[in-house]
């Protein structure tokens, strides 16, 4: 018996999720339904298999790159933004305090942060970014610092414009003003102090870390480069990676960076502003092939926000441009640079790669095949393609 | 703090270690390695998304500004659907947006200029499957944009039909009409040929 056909809104319910036994039933005797049924899935079918184009490599990396300098341009974090998570990062340190006295993981995989944070009083701070490169920007005032065991791999570290503090697991309070650290007490584990201007102290338990009265405020005079940990590795094309041949045979150097003295300190936003928007026009130079402008751009903006999460960026985009702009021997210098300072950048493969196509096409092929093998097991297919083939160049050159 | 910092790189480690709503969480905080981490976990489907809506020669910038609004509305994210269903809803409103500023700047009789016009038919296979294909480009751009918006977010993307009626705003019912429509539509425009 032929139950009546469905309407065709309950028809196209079902294609999408699924007949019920009443439709199922009904096409298997209706072949009205049944052909129109068939018809559909073929069109759809078709549609699925019609190739779409997708953007190139080194398209989306600008993409990447452009979307989130917008966004850290358009959008500061508000106040109320902090209060809205504020509630559930308390939560979620309530929970962690539970679940870390039990055995097994002691923080969920999903959860972002490691640290809660206590404030005294007014304070001004901002969460730069998540696990497993935790960073917390600390401008004026006092935190208490909970942090949660870290993994193998993770860590988390507070930093003001003249100092970094990086623990593994302890709890302490610190205090800043307009960017610089004040002071440092340990209520347990173990804290490394870092200022620029002055040597790593090692506290623990119970020690505390002062300013010396005698610190003048300072921009930095040279570039620093934060060592860095993330790992994952970004997508480029072999034509990215490979930087134009040049000739000159000049071996890697130390590059020496010319950083503008500045006697007054600027505010820490104006900094982080001016490095904003000098990274921006590098990037802007770079895109209309001024590759020689970038170069420039891209080391001013590192050293006018050397502390900012930026200036990685900034000193890997600029040996980039380096190579771009037919000077290799200034680009090897560079990228060499970069992996000493930022070895375990996600970047880091991806530069090793570089240079040693730059190596290669210098004649240093000992040089090269070190770098290539660095990247070979790189997990980015670009990346590794462009050392294998680097690798295979260099046995041919030999042979 | 008035100083805006960026985070450029990317959440080290394998993605799948932060579900997708953390990452919007982290987001709505100003974490720009989640908005980083989120771009490249669902850029792939945003592009083929907006690729299949929209004008192609304007994809790239339609998923950059996607991106962007997700970042501008991370906070506004209620869990009524997955993110990735989310974000497509983000791209619906950017592409039509970016339809109504074309709309604006172009008559219609100029709206298909550079648009893959069908060539006429040979014996040849690889012609006949490119003109297939673009017949059915053809066939889907001409869909009324409701129509293609619950085609492609259904059809291709695989979006549960709940999802994608919370998304674009309008009651399943009216999203199974669109869908069946859009369906018919297309089954007819393509009657007659095959790859």
């Amino acid at each position: 018996m032929i139950t009546a056909c469905p309407t065709a809104t309950d028809l196209a319910a079902a294609m999408s999720n699924g007949p019920s036994d009443a439709v199922r039933q009904h096409i298997a005797v209706c072949a009205r339904c049944a052909d129109e049924w068939d018809a559909v899935e073929r069109v759809v079918a078709s549609y699925r298999k019609l190739p779409w184009q997708d953007a190139s490599a080194a398209r989306i990396e600008e993409q990447r790159t452009t979307l989130l300098a917008s966004a850290a341009l358009a959008k500061p974090v508000s106040a109320r933004r902090w209060v809205r998570w504020a509630v559930p990062a308390l939560a979620a340190a309530a929970v962690l305090v539970v679940v870390a006295a039990w055995p097994g993981p002691a923080m969920s995989p999903s959860q972002p942060f490691h640290a809660t944070l206590t404030t005294h009083g007014e304070a001004a701070f901002v969460r730069i970014s998540s696990r497993p490169d935790e960073v917390v920007m600390l401008d004026t005032g006092t935190l208490s610092v909970e942090v949660t065991p870290l993994a193998r791999g993770e860590r988390f570290r507070v930093v003001t414009t003249d100092a970094e503090v990086e623990v593994r697991g302890t709890a302490f309070e610190i205090t800043a003003d307009h960017g610089r650290l004040l002071a440092v007490h340990v209520w347990h584990g173990r804290v490394e102090v870092r200022p620029l201007a002055g040597e790593t102290v090692i506290l623990t338990l119970g020690d505390s870390w002062a300013t010396p009265a005698t610190t003048a405020i300072v921009v930095p005079v040279s570039p620093v480069m934060p060592k860095l940990s993330s790992e994952q590795v970004p997508t480029t094309s072999r034509a990215e990676i490979e930087p134009r041949a040049g000739t000159d045979r000049v071996r890697p150097r130390k590059a020496t960076i010319p950083i503008p003295k500045v006697s007054q300190p600027s505010a820490p936003e104006q900094i982080v502003d001016l490095g904003t928007r000098t990274y921006q026009e590098a990037w802007s130079a770079l895109r209309a092939g001024d590759h020689a402008s970038a170069a420039r751009g891209f080391e001013r903006a590192a050293t006018v926000a050397p502390r900012s999460a930026l200036s990685e960026d900034a000193w890997y985009w600029r040996a980039v441009s380096l190579a771009r702009a037919g000077q290799p021997a200034e680009a090897r210098a560079a990228f060499t640079e970069f992996l000493e300072h930022y070895r375990n950048s996600p970047r880091a493969p991806q530069a090793s790669a570089m240079l040693g196509w730059l190596l290669f096409d210098a004649g240093d092929l000992a040089g090269a095949e070190d770098r290539f093998r660095t990247a070979v097991a790189d997990p980015a297919p670009t990346v590794r393609d462009s050392a294998a083939q680097g690798l295979d160049a260099i046995r041919r050159r030999r042979e | 703090m008035k100083g805006k910092l960026l985070a450029l790189r990317r959440v080290a480690g394998d993605p799948v270690e932060m579900s997708d709503v953390a990452l919007l969480a982290a987001c709505a905080v100003g974490d720009s390695a989640a908005l980083g981490a989120l771009f490249d976990r669902h850029r792939t489907a945003v592009q083929r998304f907006l690729a299949r809506l929209a004008d192609q020669r304007d994809t790239d910038d339609l998923v950059q500004e996607t991106f962007l609004q997700v970042n501008r509305s991370a906070d506004r994210f209620r869990g009524r659907s997955s993110v990735k269903t989310w974000i497509l809803g983000i791209a619906v409103n950017v592409s039509r947006r970016h339809r109504r500023t074309e709309a604006r700047r172009h008559s219609a009789t100029t709206s298909f200029v550079g648009q893959p016009q069908p060539s006429p038919m040979t014996p040849d296979e690889a012609t006949r499957k490119r003109q297939f294909a673009v017949h059915l480009q053809r066939a889907l751009a001409e869909l009324p944009c409701d129509l293609r918006e619950a085609f492609v977010m259904c059809d291709l993307e695989g979006v549960p039909g709940a999802e994608a009626a919370a998304v674009l705003g309008v009651r399943e019912g009216t999203l199974w009409w669109r869908l069946s429509e859009a369906r018919k539509t297309l089954r007819a425009a393509l009657e007659g040929m095959s790859p």
